[in-house]
């Protein structure tokens, strides 16, 4: 409570120390919408940017002018890029404002950010009108669809097609196999992609020592066994792909990969297990071997989690897009 | 820090009195347990107890007296109660060798719960699931040698012993697989344990002679492999392919004809030079005809010993509820050598503990379709040496 009618106070006194000091009128009816339209009629000019946003800044809020009038009088503006810099301008020394405690404004903060995210939807409009195959992913995942419709879903549609004809294949074969598989010669580890790896504890009478451990490796009806000792290399390795955060290009890696995995969430969630033994043995290419094992075992542990950074992400992401958008329309 | 060592230099002095003040009170060691056990179940309603207190003995334990304090002399050393940390029943007093042995055989011989075998016993389940494990880890140490493969001369008994009962020569055993079932979570990790039939289960493999005694077992392996596949993980079968194993003397017949050691197994198996499976065609010669109905009546041994197996020792013949899967070999293997142990003492397999029907039922048979030409040639000298010897015979 004290803090508040302290800050109260102080922001008033503040205010007007700074329309003096900056020459600007301190009375409570400034004609804000004459003000935004000649710009460079004030005193400070737009290249000083210090100075001049935090004039316009307490113009527009010791008028109690809601934010939301200022809208219609920039799309007024015949030169409206200019009105928006100044707009954006103007909320970065609003928040700074804010945060020098002025309780007056603290209201108008959220209202002018949730502005600037949203600024101009007809560009949106037009970005996802022009990729209309993916018009319905982009429905389900409102604003933020925009970018991941651009980039990511026609990679995710080419890699689930490939996976899909993989697996399709892998069915084929197995359904072709005769149910006795004979024991093949042991080969590398990395052949043991996709199987399923239990250890067993097996009880031979025949062997000098009665019990013992072994790594049986399963793909519905084949079978491999190792010893337990030889730790296989692909384990290793799968090991290392789950925690490929800490490198900053597995981690370009990784979020790829998670962004389409988790948008394949439904799907995988169901037989995680199967579906990534199938999708990780259809790799004849060993590269592709590494980013896919990174890919799907990524969801599993990150089924809730990454929806909300992948949307933030591409939130800030948009954002870019929309000033680059921006500077040729100027 | 000084009255810090003092203090602990006191505790250790304290220790020995604690020890030797155990003697001076002994707990009365349960010697009697048989006495209370029989007269508080052998008029449990929904049973049908033998009247008759051997036979009850072996109703409830599936051993003879004599058996029974043969297992406990094997296990006495690992299951002796020392106090202060030895086994103690309700009353407090120290279980005896005999009673922890004969609540570890009626867990495994009925399969019941470990509640119910310790309020059988006046014990608590804790006490039931500590003892049983510590009579397997006894018992599949010391009774190794009553699960072994048989050396040469003994092999050649059985060899006899075949020749004479089905007429099979140079026959050194029967191989069959049984599985067994248990409930896992139903999580990932469980899926490498589904079998066909979608159930939970791991396997037992088992060469057994004449006398339906185990020669050779095997298990562990998930119950969703082939039995052929079964085979080529044992050590048996790369002993045999190695030829050292099986190596005996071969037979030969007045046509020039050789026939080695070999055993016989179902159709589940590959046809091997050591391993005769069924001739498999529709339309079966006499020859052959002749061939398959004694390997059936021969290969039935290996069935009959898993029927006894799981009918004495229910414990495999029930879902297991969760075991430990590390735990679980060593449980089916106790089992084996117990009931190698029933016949190496003299005890009989009482035929109406067995299973009736089939050791693994509702399992389908699987068909192997490995066929080795060795084996196939050694087969049709064994089909025509059956062959001959049928038609020498005199009639009955």
């Amino acid at each position: 409570m004290l803090c508040s009618i302290s800050t109260g106070k102080s922001g008033s006194n503040w205010l007007e120390r700074l329309r003096s000091n900056k020459g600007f009128p301190s009375g409570d009816n400034l004609d804000l919408g004459n003000f935004l339209s000649n710009p460079n009629s004030s005193d400070s000019p737009i290249t000083n940017a210090s100075d001049s946003p935090n004039s316009n800044a307490d113009t527009a809020q010791s008028n109690d002018i809601p934010v939301e009038n200022l809208k219609p009088v920039a799309r007024e503006r015949p030169s409206e890029t200019g009105d928006k810099e100044w707009l954006g301008i103007m909320s970065n020394v609003l928040s700074e404002l804010f945060n020098m405690g002025d309780r007056s404004q603290s209201s108008r903060f959220p209202a002018k950010k949730s502005s600037r995210k949203q600024r101009n939807p007809k560009i949106c409009i037009t970005q996802s009108s022009s990729n209309g195959v993916n018009m319905a992913e982009e429905e389900r995942s409102s604003s933020d669809c925009v970018r991941r419709g651009e980039n990511i879903l026609p990679v995710k549609s080419t890699l689930n097609l490939g996976e899909k004809r993989k697996e399709a294949k892998e069915e084929s074969d197995n359904n072709g196999e005769a149910r006795d598989v004979e024991e093949e010669p042991e080969k590398g580890e990395s052949e043991l992609v996709g199987f399923s790896k239990s250890e067993v504890t097996v009880i031979d009478t025949s062997c000098g020592v009665w019990k013992f451990d072994k790594l049986v490796f399963r793909r519905k009806n084949i079978w491999k066994v190792r010893d337990k000792k030889g730790k296989s290399r692909n384990f290793g390795r799968k090991r290392k792909g789950s925690t490929c955060d800490g490198n900053a290009d597995g981690n370009a890696v990784c979020n790829k990969k998670q962004k389409i995995a988790s948008s394949e969430l439904s799907t995988l969630n169901d037989a995680s297990g199967r579906e990534y033994a199938s999708i990780s043995t259809h790799g004849s290419n060993p590269e592709d071997d590494k980013s896919e094992q990174v890919c799907i075992e990524r969801p599993s542990d990150l089924n809730q989690v990454p929806r909300k950074r992948l949307s933030r992400k591409s939130r800030k992401r948009r954002s870019s897009v929309i000033l680059i958008k921006a500077i040729p329309t100027s | 820090m000084a009255p810090v060592k003092k203090l602990k230099k006191k505790k250790k002095l304290k220790k020995p009195k604690s020890i030797s003040a155990v003697p001076t009170e002994p707990r009365p060691i349960e010697s009697d347990w048989w006495d209370s056990f029989w007269h508080k179940n052998s008029t449990t309603p929904g049973l049908s107890i033998p009247l008759n207190e051997e036979e009850g003995f072996k109703y409830f334990f599936r051993v003879s007296k004599n058996t029974f304090n043969y297992i406990c002399s094997l296990v006495r050393e690992d299951l002796i109660s020392r106090p202060p940390s030895g086994l103690i029943n309700i009353e407090g007093r120290l279980l005896s060798v005999e009673k922890q042995v004969a609540i570890a055989l009626r867990r495994l011989a009925s399969g019941d719960s470990q509640v119910s075998v310790g309020a059988a016993f006046g014990v608590g389940q804790s006490t039931v699931s500590q003892v049983t494990w510590r009579f397997i880890e006894a018992l599949e140490e010391r009774a190794k040698h009553h699960l072994k493969w048989p050396g040469s001369s003994r092999m050649e008994e059985i060899k006899l012993k075949f020749e004479e009962l089905f007429g099979l020569p140079n026959c050194c055993g029967a191989i069959d697989a049984t599985h067994i079932i248990m409930t896992l979570p139903a999580v990932q990790t469980s899926d490498d344990w589904c079998d066909q039939e979608n159930n939970y289960s791991m396997f037992l493999q088992g060469i057994v002679d004449h006398e339906m005694r185990f020669l050779d077992i095997v298990t562990g392996w998930p119950g969703g492999m082939t039995l052929s596949r079964l085979l080529k993980c044992s050590e048996f079968f790369r002993l045999c392919e190695a030829g050292e194993r099986l190596n005996g003397n071969t037979i030969t017949f007045s046509e020039g004809v050789e026939i080695r050691e070999f055993i016989v197994g179902g159709v589940a198996y590959p046809l091997l030079p050591w391993l005769l499976t069924p001739f498999e065609t529709n339309e079966l010669s006499t020859t052959l005809s002749t061939f398959n109905s004694i390997h059936n009546t021969a290969r039935f041994l290996a069935s009959r010993s898993f029927l006894h197996l799981k009918g004495n020792w229910r414990i495999l013949n029930k879902v297991m509820w969760r075991p430990d899967r590390r735990k679980l070999p060593s449980i089916i293997l106790v089992c084996c050598l117990l009931h190698n142990i029933i016949l190496d003492c003299g005890d009989q397999l009482h035929p109406d503990v067995a299973l009736s029907g089939h050791h693994d039922c509702g399992y389908k048979e699987q068909c192997c379709k490995q066929v080795d030409p060795v084996g196939k040639n050694m087969r049709e000298n064994v089909a025509k040496y059956l062959q001959h010897r049928k038609e020498e015979a005199p009639p009955k």
